[in-house]
């Protein structure tokens, strides 16, 4: 009885400013990719995920963006069905994660923040090793990447530097056929002339017609290659919709997404 | 050389627990040993029949090295601290000399240290101070206890002095080490080396009762006579080889590139293999490196000890004092020492290869394979699968090496089946350590290191069972002590049966819990 109680008040109170800020945008998606409805973990004590909404529609570039800490890889790890939600209802390409992990993971590819690799094994292998068990690696373009990012594949991993490791998951993720790309913060410890590369690789993707969820803090990468954004604080949505939209509530994206965060305690 | 006083301070404060603990827990074990047997031979005519019988055994001579001064009561105290002590020591040896050295030069400490007031030579010496403090404080705790008990004042001092030169030979291998491979593992992988082939010439010169006593420096520390009269040579070449390896070691790092090594690493495969890319194949490829340095350590000393039990017989069979201590076929008792400790060391292959598991979730590399179309079942599966296997065919491989060369010297050809058939015995023992080891890992990665605990004690009653009088139901806690010393006792099958269904219900709960939890890091 209580337990009901607090859900639909957990529920009310963030459904609230998403639906205010948005309007009607957060319907205008059908068949959505990523379906994320009240999302709740706990960790213990910790809460991590408080009721977080999130939608993502098939061919988007959907910027998810939030401080440390807002629960942006927490969600990328349910999504991958890595962590067993406390409650809410997800659906991954009208799948559940948890239940149909490797079903799901054909379909799509993940680039985690702070990659580690195997320090024994090279980078051209590690490459191999992530794309031939997601499934779907196609080896020309594994190619391409290699060459485009400038990556030395027979160096031990153990020698890679931040920015190497970071090119391998890139690479690994971008030479398969996923329909759903998750990158989590994938440009960090690239260089500018990578992460310009990056950039372009992206819009490629979307050309082809596959959807990215790229959750980053960097505003001008999400500025420069999203349709839509949702913005996350204390693991709840405060705002979602199109980057244009939101541009409409200040003078520049930076004064939109720091509104957000200067306004509530 | 500048900053060697700056980076001493600096281990004594961050490491001040593995300067500490490995050499107090050694002195522990020296003390717990020579407490053991300190009231068992109280007189001289105890001590003449200790002398002929286990003191003048060959397979303990191969063992323990060899027995001197057995007529003092001290003697017998450091002949019975004997295997657990020659290679417990050198490890602690290298764990000082790589651990801060090499360790901390790929974590990137190294790198932050020498850009302040640190020369790079500092780094290796660095390590030989405090290794050195180290050893003394092992050597004092030693004496101290030593002497509390009753043990005569001089070879309370010159026991512990002969054993912590033993240690400090091996940190200044572990620098040297250290200094030449570009990589930590690879610089323990050289250091085990070592040890390895040292102990092996010294069980087979002494095995064999030879007289090149001079060839390993395993059996230099016996040969210096600490508790009777005391002999140079032994704490002079040890001092020697102290000597040489860390000034190689200094020398090596005045030359090199931070973060090289001497022997360079060649550049790899540019595309994976199809195997490496499957579940097993991943698994396999990342526990191999561990799982193999065991697999050749039990091998090696199955093959040994069985190429020794025709000679062992003849010695035995020249001293009937002996032959009636023994009570038993001496290739029926090579079969047992072989096959106990194969079974100890397969078992550590297994926990090694499980706790790799643990360590891949820590690091997110986890994460990274079962983001791809891989079932969590189907990975912890193969990887499962993979170790226990391994375990397993290690252990089979050493009860077949064991026959085949007891066979080759002059055994029968039933010597064979015989040792198949004892390794058989030990099988649902390894499985139930390494599917204990899976659980573990399976309810969280953090506890993963508790899986060594069994292996620990089974080698502790395996080795050292009898010298520390330990009772019974103790040594019953042994997985390989339940099924009976195979093939001089004949099989509990009762157990063995117990033991193997215990390790599929470990498996199965940890099957289940594993594909069921949310991963810690991914």
């Amino acid at each position: 009885m209580s337990k009901s109680l607090s859900d639909s008040l957990v529920a009310t109170s963030v459904r609230h400013p998403a639906h205010a800020l948005s309007g009607p945008a957060v319907d205008d998606v059908g068949d959505p990719v990523i379906r994320a409805r009240h999302l709740v973990k706990r960790f213990g004590r910790v809460t991590a995920l408080d009721g977080l909404d999130l939608t993502v529609g098939r061919g988007q570039v959907h910027g998810f963006i939030g401080p440390n800490g807002a629960g942006k890889s927490t969600t990328i790890r349910a999504i991958l069905g890595q962590l067993r939600l406390t409650s809410g209802a997800l659906t991954i390409l009208g799948r559940d994660p948890w239940r149909e992990a490797p079903v799901l993971h054909r379909r799509l590819a993940y680039v985690p923040g702070d990659t580690v690799l195997w320090p024994g094994l090279t980078g051209g292998e590690s490459l191999d090793v992530i794309g031939r068990l997601q499934g779907t690696q196609d080896p020309h373009r594994r190619a391409e990447l290699v060459e485009r990012f400038e990556l030395d594949t027979r160096r031990r991993a153990r020698t890679y530097s931040k920015g190497n490791r970071q090119k391998v998951a890139l690479i690994a993720a971008l030479s398969t056929d996923a329909e759903l790309l998750l990158l989590d913060e994938p440009t960090s410890g690239l260089d500018p002339v990578m992460e310009d590369r990056f950039c372009d690789t992206i819009r490629e993707v979307r050309a082809e017609g596959r959807t990215v969820l790229l959750s980053s803090h960097i505003l001008s990468e999400v500025e420069a290659l999203c349709d839509r954004v949702t913005i996350i604080r204390a693991g709840r949505t405060v705002v979602t919709g199109s980057l244009d939209s939101l541009r409409q509530e200040g003078d520049s994206f930076d004064d939109v997404f720091l509104s957000h965060y200067r306004n509530v305690s | 050389m500048t900053g060697v006083w700056r980076l001493v301070r600096l281990h004594v404060r961050s490491h001040w627990l593995v300067l500490v603990a490995p050499a107090l827990l050694l002195a522990g074990l020296v003390i717990a040993t020579a407490s053991g047997v300190k009231d068992l031979y109280p007189t001289a005519e105890d001590r003449a029949v200790y002398a002929a019988t286990m003191g003048a055994s060959p397979a303990s001579w191969a063992f323990n090295g060899r027995g001197i001064d057995l007529d003092r009561i001290g003697g017998i105290a450091a002949y019975e601290v004997g295997l657990a002590g020659q290679l417990a020591i050198p490890a602690v040896g290298l764990l000082l000399g790589i651990g801060l050295t090499r360790r901390l030069e790929e974590s990137g400490v190294i790198e932050l240290v020498t850009s302040g007031r640190v020369a790079r030579t500092a780094v290796p010496l660095a390590a030989l101070v405090v290794g050195i403090g180290s050893w003394l404080l092992f050597a004092k705790a030693c004496e101290a206890g030593l002497y509390a008990m009753g043990f005569d004042r001089l070879g309370s001092q010159t026991y512990p002095s002969i054993l912590a030169l033993y240690g400090m030979a091996f940190t200044g291998i572990g620098l040297l080490a250290g200094q030449l491979s570009q990589g930590t593992r690879g610089a323990y992988g050289i250091g085990g080396l070592l040890a390895g082939a040292g102990f092996v010439t010294r069980a087979y010169v002494d095995g064999r009762q030879l007289r090149y006593v001079w060839a390993s420096p395993m059996g230099w520390v016996a040969e210096a006579h600490p508790w009777g009269t005391w002999v140079w040579w032994p704490a002079l070449s040890f001092i020697a080889l102290i000597v040489v390896t860390s000034g190689a070691a200094v020398l090596v790092a005045s030359r090199r590139d931070l973060g090289s090594g001497v022997l360079q690493q060649r550049p790899g495969r540019a595309t994976a293999t199809r195997v490496l890319s499957t579940a097993s194949g991943l698994a396999w490829r990342l526990t191999r490196g561990s799982m193999i340095g065991w697999a050749v350590g039990a091998l090696t000393w199955c093959v040994s000890l069985g190429a020794m039990t025709d000679e062992m017989g003849r010695i035995i069979a020249e001293n009937p004092t002996l032959a009636e201590a023994l009570g038993g076929d001496p290739t029926q008792i090579e079969t047992v020492m072989s096959l106990v400790l194969a079974a100890a060391m397969a078992s550590a292959a297994a926990v090694a290869g499980m706790s790799r598991l643990g360590v891949e979730e820590g690091d997110a590399r986890l994460g990274l394979v079962l983001a791809g179309a891989v079932s969590r079942t189907r990975v912890w599966l193969a990887w499962t699968g993979v170790v226990a296997a391994f375990a397993v065919v290690t252990l089979m491989m050493c009860g077949l090496g064991s026959g085949v060369a007891q066979w080759l010297t002059g055994s029968s050809r039933d010597a064979v089946t015989r040792n198949l058939g004892a390794a058989i015995a030990y099988v649902p023992g390894v499985l139930l350590v390494t599917f204990v080891a899976a659980l573990l890992v399976a309810l969280s990665p953090r506890l993963r290191g508790l899986g060594w605990l069994p292996v620990g004690w089974a080698l502790v009653v395996g080795l050292l069972g009898e010298a520390l009088r330990l009772p019974q139901w103790s040594r019953d806690l042994s997985p390989f002590e339940l099924v009976g010393r195979v093939p001089v006792e004949a099989l509990d099958r009762t157990a063995w049966v117990w033991l193997a269904v215990a390790a599929m219900v470990a498996c199965a709960a940890a099957t289940v819990r594993f594909g069921s939890r949310s991963l810690t890091r991914g």
